[in-house]
Parts: C-alpha cells; sequence; structure tokens
C-alpha cells in the first residue's frame, strides 16, 4: 500500500517537471528568435566581458541598423582586449577584421602578413592580403594578389577573384575564362556567374550576352538577381528577351518598383515587335503584373492592346486572361463576355468545358447581383 | 491496458509535447554557423532532386554527408525559409525522443530486470524520454539550425543502438535468423550516424559494454563474442578513415590544432574536467537563465587554478571508479555513468575544438535523466537497477 502510494507521488513529481521541462524549452526557444536577441542574451550572460559575443553583438546590431550602439559596442569590444594586456589570435583578427578599412594599405599588408605568421594555414588571411595588394592599383601588385589567392583552398574563390583583377584592368576575356574556370569549379555559386555576366557585357555583343543569359540567368538567387537586374536594366537593350527574365527576376526578388520599369519598357518596346512576339511579350507581362495582384494594370493592357492580327491560340489567352482579371475586378457581366469571346476561339472540347465551367461561375455571381 | 496500445499512447504523448515545446521555435531566425554551413554553403543549394546528393561540407570535403544532404533537401523545397528546416529539425529531435523511449523500455525488459512491474518500466520508459526530450538543454540542438549535425547524428545512433538491442533480444530468445536481420541493420545505419558527426563513433563500445553488463554473453574481453565486435569496431574506423581521408592527419595534428587556440592540450584536458560537471549540472537543472550560446569558460591552468578543477577531477575520477566496481551490482548505474563519459571522449578530450558547448550534452544526457529517474522509481520499485545479472 505504501508503495502504491509512492509510485503515485513520484509519477505526479515527474509529470510536473516534464512540463516545467517543456515550459523552460519554450521560453529558452525565444531567445534563438532573432541574433539580436542571441547575441544580447550570450553578453549579458558573460557579463559583457566576452570579445566574440561582444563582436557578434556588433554585428547584430549592425544588420539591424542600430550603427551608434554598435559603434560603442565595437569600442568598448577593443578596450576589454586591451584591458586584458594579452592578445588571442582570434581576438587580434576580429579586431583587424573590424578596424581594417581604416588603415594605409601598406599596413593592413603588414598586418595581414603578421596574422600568416601566426597561422599559416588561415586561408582568409591570405584573402585579406590578396585584396590589400590588389587594390595598389597596378598589375604587378594584382599578380602578387593572384599568388597570395592561389595558396587558399578555396579554388573557385581564387579564379574569381583572378577575374576580377583582369576585369579591372580591362583584361576582359582573359577575365571571363577565369570566371568560367570559378564557375566551373563551383557550380552552384551564383555570385560567380553574375560577376561573369557583368564582365561579358564589357565586350560582348548582345546576341552572345543573350545566349549568356539564358545559360546563367536561372542559377542566380534573389540577392544576387537584384544587383544583377540593376545592372541589367542599366546596360540592356530594350529587347523583349532580357526585358521579361529581368522583370521575372526582380519580381522574385521582391522588387516591384524595378519589375513595373522592365514591364513599362517592355510594353513600348512591343510595339516595334511582329505580331506573334508582341502578343507573347504582353502575355509575359500581363502574367507578371497578375502576380503582383495589379489587376487594374493588366486590364488596361490588355484591353488598349490590338490583338486582330495575333495567332488565334494568343487571342484566346488574352481574351481568357481579361475574363479572369475582370472577375478579379468585379466586372462579371464583362467577365462573362470575355468567356464568351474565349470560346468562339477554342476547337478543343476539354478545354471548352473547362472555361464553360468557369463561365458557370461567372453568371451565377452575376445572376446573385454580386 | 495491453502493450502496445501503452506504446502507441507514450509515442503520441512525446511527439505531441515535443511539438508544443517548440510550437515557438518555427521563425527563428539563421545564426552563427548556419550562414557557412547553409546560406553560403552553395553545395547544398539544391534545384532538383538529383543535385541533392552532391551536398557536401563547407570546405568541400563530404564526413559529414548525411547531414548536409539533409540540409540540400530543405533547401531544394524551402531555400532560405526558416520554418522548412525547423519543422525537420522537431521531427527529427521527436523521432530521437521515441527511440530513446523505445531503448529504455527494451533494457527495462530484458530478463536481468524479470523482477520489475511492468508498469514502473512503462513509466520510467516514458518520464525518461519525455524529460530528456523537453529538457531546455537540447534547445540548442534543435532550434539552432545548424546543430541538426548532432541531433540527426543521434538519431542514427539511438536507431542502430534500438536495432542492435532489439536484434539481441531475439537472438537471446532463439530466433537467430530475426536477430542476425536486426543487428546487420544496425552496421549501416552506425555508418550514417558517424557520416552525420564523428562524435557516434564510440556506438561499438557501449553496445560492447551493453552485452557485458545486461546480457551477460561476454564475460570477459578475451571471449570470441567481444572478440568479433572488436573486429566490427575495426571496420567501423577504418572506413571512417576512408571516407575522411584528413581524419588520420588531424589526429596525428593534434599539436598544430593548438597553435590557434588560446589553450594547450593540457590546459583543455583539465578544463574538461570541470565541463563535464558543468553539462551534470545543466542536465540536472537546465534552467535557461543557465543556458548560454557562447560560454566565456575559464580554462584551468593546472590542478589549483581554479581549485575547482581538482574537484572536478576527483569527482570524474570517482565516478569512473564506482561504475567499474559497481558493474555486478548496479550495472544499470554503472552502464549510465560510462555511457555519458563515453560519448563525451570525442568532443571533451584531447580534440583542439572549443571548450564548451550545450548540444554536446544532447546523446550523452540519455543516460543521465535515464539513471536519475530509475533512481526515483526504486523508492517504489526497490529491484529497478540493483538486481544481480543472472550468471
Amino acid at each position: 500500500m505504501k508503495r502504491i502510494h509512492r509510485i503515485h507521488i513520484i509519477t505526479a513529481l515527474l509529470a510536473a517537471l516534464a512540463v516545467l521541462s517543456g515550459a523552460g524549452a519554450y521560453v529558452r526557444n525565444r531567445v534563438y528568435e532573432t541574433d539580436l536577441t542571441l547575441w544580447r542574451d550570450c553578453a549579458e550572460k558573460n557579463e559583457w566581458r566576452d570579445m566574440r559575443t561582444m563582436v557578434a553583438y556588433v554585428g547584430a546590431l549592425k544588420k539591424k541598423g542600430e550603427f551608434g550602439k554598435a559603434g560603442e559596442m565595437l569600442e568598448k569590444a577593443r578596450q576589454l582586449e586591451w584591458d586584458r594586456g594579452r592578445f588571442s589570435m582570434e581576438n587580434i583578427k576580429f579586431l583587424v577584421n573590424q578596424y581594417v578599412d581604416y588603415f594605409p594599405l601598406r599596413i593592413q599588408i603588414v598586418l595581414h602578413e603578421f596574422l600568416l605568421d601566426l597561422d599559416p594555414d588561415d586561408h582568409r588571411s591570405y584573402e585579406f592580403i590578396a585584396s590589400s595588394y590588389m587594390l595598389r592599383g597596378d598589375m604587378e601588385n594584382a599578380r602578387i594578389a593572384v599568388s597570395f589567392m592561389n595558396r587558399t583552398f578555396l579554388h573557385d574563390a581564387a579564379r574569381a577573384f583572378m577575374g576580377d583583377i583582369y576585369s579591372y584592368y580591362g583584361c576582359y576575356e582573359k577575365a571571363e575564362r577565369e570566371y568560367m574556370k570559378a564557375v566551373a569549379k563551383e557550380a552552384r555559386h551564383p555570385l560567380w556567374r553574375v560577376r561573369l555576366l557583368q564582365n561579358s557585357a564589357g565586350f560582348r555583343s548582345i546576341a552572345e550576352m543573350k545566349k549568356l543569359f539564358d545559360m546563367h540567368g536561372k542559377y542566380l538567387e534573389p540577392e544576387h538577381a537584384s544587383v544583377f537586374t540593376e545592372f541589367l536594366y542599366g546596360n540592356i537593350p530594350d529587347d523583349p528577351v532580357f526585358l521579361v527574365p529581368v522583370a521575372e527576376l526582380a519580381y522574385k526578388n521582391g522588387d516591384y518598383t524595378r519589375t513595373g520599369l522592365c514591364l513599362d519598357r517592355l510594353i513600348l518596346e512591343t510595339e516595334k515587335l511582329p505580331s506573334e512576339e508582341r502578343a507573347d511579350a504582353l502575355l509575359q507581362a500581363a502574367g507578371i503584373y497578375s502576380n503582383m495582384k495589379e489587376y487594374e494594370r493588366v486590364y488596361s493592357l490588355l484591353a488598349d492592346a490590338d490583338t486582330a492580327d495575333f495567332p488565334l491560340d494568343r487571342q484566346a489567352d488574352i481574351f481568357l486572361i481579361m475574363a479572369r482579371i475582370c472577375r478579379e475586378l468585379g466586372k462579371h457581366s464583362e467577365s462573362g463576355a470575355w468567356y464568351e469571346k474565349t470560346l468562339e476561339h477554342i476547337d478543343d472540347p476539354d478545354i471548352q468545358y473547362i472555361v464553360r465551367r468557369k463561365m458557370g461561375i461567372s453568371r451565377k455571381a452575376q445572376d446573385n447581383g454580386i | 491496458m495491453n502493450t502496445a496500445l501503452k506504446h502507441i499512447i507514450s509515442i503520441a504523448i512525446i511527439i505531441i509535447l515535443i511539438c508544443a515545446a517548440y510550437s515557438n521555435s518555427l521563425d527563428a531566425d539563421w545564426h552563427f554557423d548556419d550562414t557557412p554551413n547553409i546560406l553560403t554553403n552553395y553545395s547544398v543549394h539544391a534545384r532538383s532532386l538529383g543535385e541533392i546528393w552532391s551536398a557536401r561540407n563547407m570546405n568541400g570535403s563530404f564526413p559529414r554527408y548525411c547531414g548536409f544532404v539533409s540540409f540540400a533537401f530543405n533547401w531544394y523545397f524551402h531555400e532560405k525559409d526558416v520554418t522548412g528546416y525547423h519543422v525537420t529539425n522537431i521531427l527529427i529531435h521527436a523521432a530521437v525522443t521515441v527511440l530513446v523511449y523505445c531503448s529504455v523500455y527494451l533494457t527495462l525488459t530484458l530478463p536481468c530486470f524479470s523482477n520489475v512491474k511492468t508498469r514502473t518500466v512503462w513509466l520510467a520508459s516514458l518520464f525518461s524520454a519525455c524529460i530528456w526530450g523537453l529538457s531546455p538543454v537540447h534547445t540548442q540542438a534543435v532550434t539552432y539550425i545548424v546543430q541538426r549535425l548532432t541531433s540527426l547524428a543521434a538519431l542514427f545512433f539511438m536507431l542502430s543502438f534500438f536495432l542492435f538491442i532489439k536484434g539481441r533480444r531475439y537472438m537471446l530468445a532463439g530466433s537467430m535468423r530475426k536477430g542476425i536481420v536486426f543487428v546487420s541493420a544496425a552496421v549501416p545505419v552506425y555508418m550514417m550516424a558517424v557520416l552525420t558527426k564523428e562524435n557516434t563513433i564510440m556506438l561499438p563500445f557501449l553496445a560492447l559494454l551493453y552485452e557485458h553488463l545486461f546480457l551477460r554473453r561476454i564475460r570477459s574481453f578475451s571471449d570470441r563474442r567481444a572478440a568479433g565486435l572488436v573486429l566490427l569496431l575495426a571496420v567501423g574506423y577504418i572506413f571512417l578513415v576512408c571516407v575522411r581521408p584528413g581524419a588520420l592527419k588531424m589526429l596525428t595534428n593534434i599539436s598544430k590544432g593548438y597553435e590557434k587556440r588560446e589553450f594547450t592540450l593540457i590546459e583543455r584536458v583539465l578544463t574538461q574536467f570541470r565541463v563535464m560537471v558543468r553539462y551534470l549540472t545543466l542536465i540536472a537543472f537546465p534552467h535557461p537563465s543557465r543556458l548560454n550560446l557562447d560560454y566565456n569558460f575559464p580554462i584551468s591552468k593546472n590542478m589549483l587554478t581554479p581549485v575547482t578543477t581538482l574537484f572536478s577531477v576527483l569527482f570524474v575520477s570517482g565516478s569512473l571508479i564506482f561504475a567499474f566496481l559497481a558493474r555486478n551490482r548496479y550495472p544499470l548505474a554503472a552502464f549510465c555513468i560510462l555511457w555519458f563519459y563515453i560519448n563525451n571522449i570525442v568532443e571533451s578530450t584531447i580534440l583542439p575544438l572549443e571548450i564548451i558547448f550545450e548540444h554536446r550534452t544532447y546523446l550523452p544526457s540519455v543516460s543521465i535523466v535515464f539513471l536519475l529517474i530509475v533512481l526515483l522509481f526504486r523508492c517504489a520499485d526497490k529491484d529497478l537497477g540493483v538486481r544481480r545479472l543472472p550468471v
């Protein structure tokens, strides 16, 4: 009997412990919410005495745009290291990396060479030294930079770095070869593709650029796409082959202003194009505007378009989009009319059935007076 | 209540509790090592299912292949959206917790614990899993995305261990074929664990210990069965050296690794005694105010600086001596103590790694939580954990 009581007490105790543990985990998870919450928690728990934590907190503050406070904290971190009277290599690196931009080039190189003496395997030091040499602005120092870069294990970065140097001195073809090697070594590194495209625009023809863009554009990631769309927007000709993917990239990246600018240029450009290409460009522009939920713009774009000489299938696509857009805009009677118009262009009974079903919804909405 | 229903209820409770405790972690941002390992490690940025398999470590090598493939898998579906990564991490953690439950249950239902009441076994298994799985000390291994390497490695480790126990139980019950299937399945799973994180390499030693303490098929280490397991161990280690050509070089260049550190090899080893004690206190009392991503842990310069080093050395040595001396009378306690230290060997001894991280307690803490709960239940059921093994 006594033992039965004991097991009940133990069970209750452990159940309470489990609940408390769960609550503890829930509370602790909040610390991981952002970089700022995490590093502030660390810095507080280390009583603002650990340099690495402080520098990480500085990074989090910078990321949040609190530069004033970041500066104060960085100074505090530097003082901390100074007061200790003993410098660890890791901490010297932290400080050098934070302050290096303020030093003259020669001192940068000396500092980094000093770091390299301490740790000959540290590829970051090679990179820093190479950057410093490259900034000296002549080909001889650039060659030294390349020799340093070649000693890192980041072979793709080394090739891209050489590409940068050649590009910097106007040797675009040599630069292109280096970028190609970088892409071949690290096929998934989108930045090397961006550099390649940027460099090639300096000497390649429009047709060649189109080819390059087809090959590499799809591998770009949003943040690189942003750099690239900005670059392209300033450099590419008014050609739908460029403008549509650039608009799509900008849209994917959330840069709606640039998307709109590209589409405006595209619409202006369509007037010069043959009917089939004009129809495709209009449909692509309408598609991107629809994704942006800019239904009024799609409506005005397509309603004003002269579709008479477009191929029939493209006309049907445009009418169907108009029907959908009208429905989104609450113009139900007009939507029905566009569906009817679409049906005239569709021979396939299966597709006709789908369109009729859509019409049914539209008419029903009309009957209900919505 | 029948056994199957009990297990279903237990597993459901575990999963619900884990999901509830980690429900607020789904939008936790990228931190610290997430950037070089995932965000700027373009080998995990898979754009097709085929590319997932070419994921590799940030320096281009393959030692943590399984973990990086899992990141590539997430990238393919979620790219930079953290939610998918957190959902995967939580599911992995829930799966590890379920395996803890299963392994504890299988252990407590071994013939050597036949006198323990069924209800006690069930409650001890359930609470061991729940309290371990919900411990705030594991938030680093679960919520900090890149630490999936720890939890995924633990998943393979626990699965391999579970398969080993299950297989050996079948063998002892006379179903040799079934037993061989389970034990054989444990081997590739173990290799996957090693290919996720190297700290799981000690599993064969623990299997050997389990065999010796609970199954008593190995009576001495000159036994033929022990020789078989040691052979398996050797195959595993040769495999590791083959998949990671730098492994041998790393072991021979330990002193070089210390040149980059603020501490020497001796200082690190001395400090680790205090770290062990800190880990134990964190496991026993994981209050969020005690947890930290980056501990500013003072280095032990010698046995007396700080003086807690000496106490820690005495404590760790004492517990190891106790485990050795009590291996027959208290096999469970001995096994749990040794599990904790053996699982800490890779990260907390001579390798020139950082001094302390909470995620390093993930796997070792399983046995400590189990032991504490067994000690509590011993108040109600004196047979638990002390019974002499049938020889």
